[in-house]
């Protein structure tokens, strides 16, 4: 079973089953300076695992604009 | 910002965004609790914050949410600044673009001019005359350091200097201005992330559609990796631009500005710019509407 993480309002699948916050922004192209980790409803250190089955969600804080 | 500020417990992250807070409004001397404190909000992470944060510290703060008339977009986040002042019990003026004079989609093709820029434009005048009207000596909005140091990077790089005497956290009142403040100015988007996240706080995560074409993602994706690699960078880079540069740069002369004789606010020519998109809007959609300002 893959991570499912969500990400902006949409689910990805990431074709693993355990993986570090730090790896796992890697993945989605997102610097761990800007962007967030919540695991089921937690906030975790980007040195803290993810595992299939887990509630998986990622912020990424940098916004555009004037 | 060091790493190591996230790596705090939740209550003891909390305390330290809600300390330090009041200590960047004080040190810049925004106002105090006897201001009647206007925020600007978007229903993002940073403005609806902002709000909670002053609201907890004690100050007087009553939110201001102009719908934008960008589609789905706007709607949602319409929906999350209602639902969340409701949870605050704080007041939210709303106010609807497309009833005040078009959304920034119809100004955008009306002006040919990028949509950010008009965008820029229409909220600047309507935080100022919704202020002023309703007697708010203060106008708050949720700019954090990435959005402050990149705009900086990015004029530094096109030696705007111009911009280098105006960029300060504090805009003191002037004719016919109310004073605008950034008490976010020296946290991290991430830490103002952090903050929302940890209070519960439903923002809209989703972006502007707009916003693809802003350049300010880029620059700040620039400076995240000169931060990887020089920790510190960021913040350095824009205090020590207060600091020295600023005071340098400083506009001493007045402004040349002049009430519009048609809204009464202040503006560069006799007819403001705004005024002048509306009669543009009114000419084209003929009819002899007015504003509801
Ligand atoms: S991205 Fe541009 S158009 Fe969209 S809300 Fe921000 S400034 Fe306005
Ligand atoms: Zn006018």
């Amino acid at each position: 079973m893959p991570l499912k993480v969500l990400y902006r309002g949409k689910e990805i699948e990431i074709p693993e089953k355990k993986l570090k916050a730090k790896e796992l922004l890697k993945r989605l192209g997102l610097s761990p300076l800007s962007s967030l980790v919540v695991k089921n409803g937690e906030v975790i250190s980007e040195e803290d695992y993810v595992e299939e089955g887990d509630n998986i969600r990622v912020i990424n804080a940098i916004s555009g604009g004037a | 910002m060091p790493q190591h500020r996230l790596a705090l417990c939740r209550e003891d992250f909390l305390s330290w965004f809600e300390r330090y807070t009041e200590r960047t409004i004080k040190e810049f001397r925004m106002f105090t609790r006897e201001d009647r404190i206007l925020v600007a909000i978007s229903g993002g992470k940073d403005s609806l914050a902002l709000w909670h944060v002053l609201r907890k510290l004690g100050y007087s703060a009553d939110g201001f949410y102009l719908h934008l008339g960008i589609g789905e977009y706007s709607e949602r986040s319409r929906e999350k600044v209602e639902k969340f002042a409701q949870k605050l019990g704080a007041k939210a003026i709303i106010l609807d673009l497309r009833e005040e004079l078009a959304g920034i989609p119809e100004l955008k093709d009306l002006t040919s001019r990028e949509a950010c820029s008009v965008c820029g434009l229409v909220k600047r005048y309507n935080f100022n005359k919704v202020a002023r009207e309703q007697d708010y000596s203060v106008v708050a909005t949720g700019h954090n350091l990435d959005d402050e140091a990149s705009s900086l990077l990015a004029n530094v790089i096109n030696w705007n200097i111009k911009y280098l005497g105006r960029k300060y956290p504090v805009l003191e009142e002037e004719e016919g201005f109310v004073r605008k403040v950034k008490p976010f100015c020296k946290f991290t988007e991430k830490e103002t992330a952090l903050y929302a996240l940890l209070n519960n706080i439903d923002f809209i995560e989703e972006e502007c559609p707009f916003s693809e074409d802003a350049s300010s993602i880029f620059y700040k994706e620039i400076l995240n990796s000169i931060e990887e690699r020089f920790p510190g960078t960021k913040l350095r880079f824009y205090l020590e631009y207060l600091r020295k540069i600023y005071p340098r740069f400083r506009e001493k002369e007045k402004r040349d500005l002049q009430p519009c004789k048609i809204c009464g606010e202040p503006s560069p020519s006799e007819v403001c710019p705004v005024c002048r998109l509306r009669e543009r809007v009114v000419n084209l959609k003929g009819t002899g509407r007015s504003s509801t300002g």
